[in-house]
């Protein structure tokens, strides 16, 4: 297949001959019946294939009718859906092909930079995390400020990834002197240095974390001891477990030597608290945890993507270690159940509405045909027919 | 003599892990079944109230009105299609009217029955158990609305592959238009659609008029012709591989060929196609 698409593309670009300031047919053709369902699809591998080609056969202004082109598509600029495409499955531990040319670099680098730089300015950073921000006072606002945070932690987890590989990519283009010396200066951005501001900002985001947890881990214990609704008793007693454990878990980090410069938590205190609670009313424990857990693995089941098939497989490595299927893509925003016969957005929300309409269509069986055992004919497939 | 054999290959459970969603609503269930059956019905009550509170957690149903659409109702549409969506309007399954607020669930036994759906429809497809929706595990909670998606889902899946040419092509015996692969497919969803009706018939029978019974026994029969259209693109297509290898004669065994007994051959390696010299 990946043969085919070559020689497919191939001919569509060995018809053109000069690079006109309006989009050639041949490279619109290419962005109109591959890059632009690729990207709609989620098939991330396609988006690079297309898009590398696209990168590397054009430049200058015509790189800018593209970006607006795709603009009116409603979809990033070519550069930044590489970035992201070639940047998911690296996380992912796949292989790449084709592997990021000076050309493609060029497009791509910019958006890295320009994503670590909106994180250095302070633009991602969360309301609750900025100064003289005030403390939630109820279970609703706790949630929120603390999903914020959650979805910052992530975020400079990508960025610290993102930089790392950045400075390789970078460092490797111009060792090898696949860089022009008129584009070395759009690569010249200090990507580790970047690195070091993002720890920084992460001790900052845990700081601000524990003292919320810790806050609410108070404050679900006055609603367990003074409520009798149980939704806000469940709710309380969910959030003291949850706080708990990740307090805990810190605290361990720290006995072994990380986040040095963060004031320990009054751990005993803590324990004490949750401890009371759990004595005073253990079915609330049970229930709650029953619940959301049950609603975790839901919402996993329902909105997560795996590495292959348009996120409806996982890879074949999970049959050996079931476990090992746990990671899964998940959105990076709270997901919201949006009406599958709506048009109102490019993907619907979750992005099959029910998995059991496309599943049956993996054909993992097939037929064997033996000749006194000698002779094997084995029809078996793993992937959609 | 030489005997050649041809057999369909086990099915590798294990696959079922790869599907995203298998472990992920198996774990859900475990949580949540347990969590009902012992909860009275204030706590259904608040579990409902903090689910209500979750956006997240909203399931849209009737998922199956889309072949009503106007769009598949085009003139343009060739004549048998055109004849599909006819005999879709005229079904007594459907469940009518387009307002999508209607057709908005959320509850804790929405999210146990989508759950089971899900996990048990990819158990029928990659397993072998012979009880993939874990019926004695459904709690009160969920019966109805596992019984609603039971339904869309069966609707789902009938009116899509009748409106599918490969369905046909199956149904006809057309082989060199279907490859084995594709049929095998085919058969699984076949095999999905009739293990939904079935358990429909066993959860909810009471509800249906007999003009709705009726019609379910005439999609059931509809799955039985496509599975035996594959059974027989399978053993044509072999066949031709044979053949080519200077033989002229097969045999089917293990299955009463292009008929019935066809479910198993498929899911788990019983059919075998035996050639004498």
């Amino acid at each position: 297949m990946r043969r085919s698409m070559i020689t497919f593309a191939a001919l569509l670009f060995g018809f053109q001959v000069t690079l006109q300031a309006a989009i050639p047919r041949d490279v619109k053709l290419e962005v109109d019946n591959r890059l632009i369902p690729a990207y709609r699809t989620g098939n991330l591998e396609t988006v690079i294939f297309s898009g590398a080609l696209i990168a590397n056969k054009i430049s200058g202004s015509l790189i800018e009718e593209i970006d607006v082109y795709l603009d009116e598509q409603n979809i990033e600029s070519l550069g930044a859906i590489l970035a992201r495409s070639r940047f998911t499955l690296l996380t992912q531990g796949q292989q790449l092909k084709p592997q990021a040319t000076g050309k493609e670099l060029i497009l791509t680098v910019p958006y890295f930079q320009g994503q670590v730089q909106e994180m250095i300015t302070g633009a991602l950073r969360p309301t609750i995390m900025r100064e003289g921000a005030k403390f939630p006072s109820a279970l609703k606002e706790f949630e929120e400020s603390l999903l914020k945070i959650h979805i910052y932690k992530n975020d400079l987890l990508n960025l610290d990834r993102t930089s790392l590989l950045a400075a390789q990519a970078v460092a490797n283009a111009l060792r090898t002197g696949n860089v022009k010396p008129v584009d070395r200066g759009r690569l010249s951005f200090n990507f580790l240095e970047a690195r070091e501001q993002i720890l920084a900002e992460n001790k900052r985001r845990v700081e601000v974390e524990l003292a919320l947890r810790v806050a609410r881990v108070r404050l679900a214990k006055r609603i367990i001891d003074e409520t009798n609704d149980l939704q806000q008793q469940l709710l309380a007693v969910f959030a003291m477990d949850q706080d708990l454990k990740i307090i805990n878990d810190f605290v361990e980090q720290q006995r072994q030597g990380l986040f040095q410069l963060i004031d320990e938590p009054d751990i005993d205190q803590i324990n004490r608290t949750v401890k009371e609670a759990q004595q005073k009313a253990p079915r609330l424990f049970r229930d709650a945890e029953r619940l959301f857990t049950g609603i975790h693995w839901w919402i996993r089941g329902r909105y997560g993507k795996g590495s292959v098939a348009n996120g409806l497989l996982k890879g074949a490595y999970v049959k050996n270690n079931p476990a090992a299927g746990f990671a899964l893509n998940m959105p990076r925003n709270r997901p919201v159940a949006t009406d599958p016969f709506k048009n109102e957005a490019s993907q619907g929300s979750p992005y099959v509405a029910r998995r059991h309409e496309n599943t049956w269509a993996w054909e993992n069986g097939g037929i064997s045909m033996k000749y006194e055992k000698t002779v094997k004919i084995t029809a078996v497939s793993d992937y959609f027919y | 003599m030489s005997v050649f054999g041809a057999d369909f290959d086990e099915p590798d459970p294990s696959d079922a892990y790869q599907i995203v969603g298998y472990q992920e609503y198996a774990n859900a269930l475990n949580n949540l079944v347990p969590l009902v059956r012992e909860a009275d019905e204030a706590s259904i009550r608040a579990f409902n109230k903090i689910i209500s509170d979750m956006p997240e957690l909203v399931i849209y149903t009737n998922l199956s009105r889309r072949f009503g659409f106007s769009q598949v109702q085009n003139s343009s549409l060739p004549l048998r299609l055109r004849n599909i969506s006819n005999l879709y309007r005229q079904s007594s399954l459907n469940e009518t009217g387009n307002d999508a607020n209607a057709y908005k669930r959320s509850g804790i036994g929405w999210l146990i029955a989508l759950a089971r759906l899900e996990h048990g429809s990819i158990e029928i497809g990659y397993q072998t158990n012979v009880s993939p929706y874990n019926l004695e595990e459904l709690t009160k909670v969920e019966t109805a609305a596992f019984s609603a998606l039971l339904l869309d889902g069966a609707r789902s899946h009938y009116w899509a592959m009748n409106m599918d040419l490969a369905t046909h092509y199956l149904l006809e015996g057309n082989v060199p238009k279907v490859s084995d692969r594709t049929a095998l497919a085919y058969g699984r969803r076949a095999v999905l659609v009739q293990e939904m009706l079935k358990t429909l018939n066993q959860l909810a029978s009471q509800q249906f008029s007999p003009a709705q019974k009726q019609e379910l026994q005439s999609w059931y029969k509809n799955m039985s012709a496509v599975r035996q259209g594959v059974v027989y693109n399978v053993y044509e297509t072999y066949k031709v591989a044979i053949a080519k290898k200077g033989i002229d004669n097969i045999d089917l065994n293990g299955c009463p060929p292009l008929v019935s007994g066809i479910r198993d051959d498929i899911l788990r390696g019983r059919a075998s196609i035996r050639l004498e010299e």
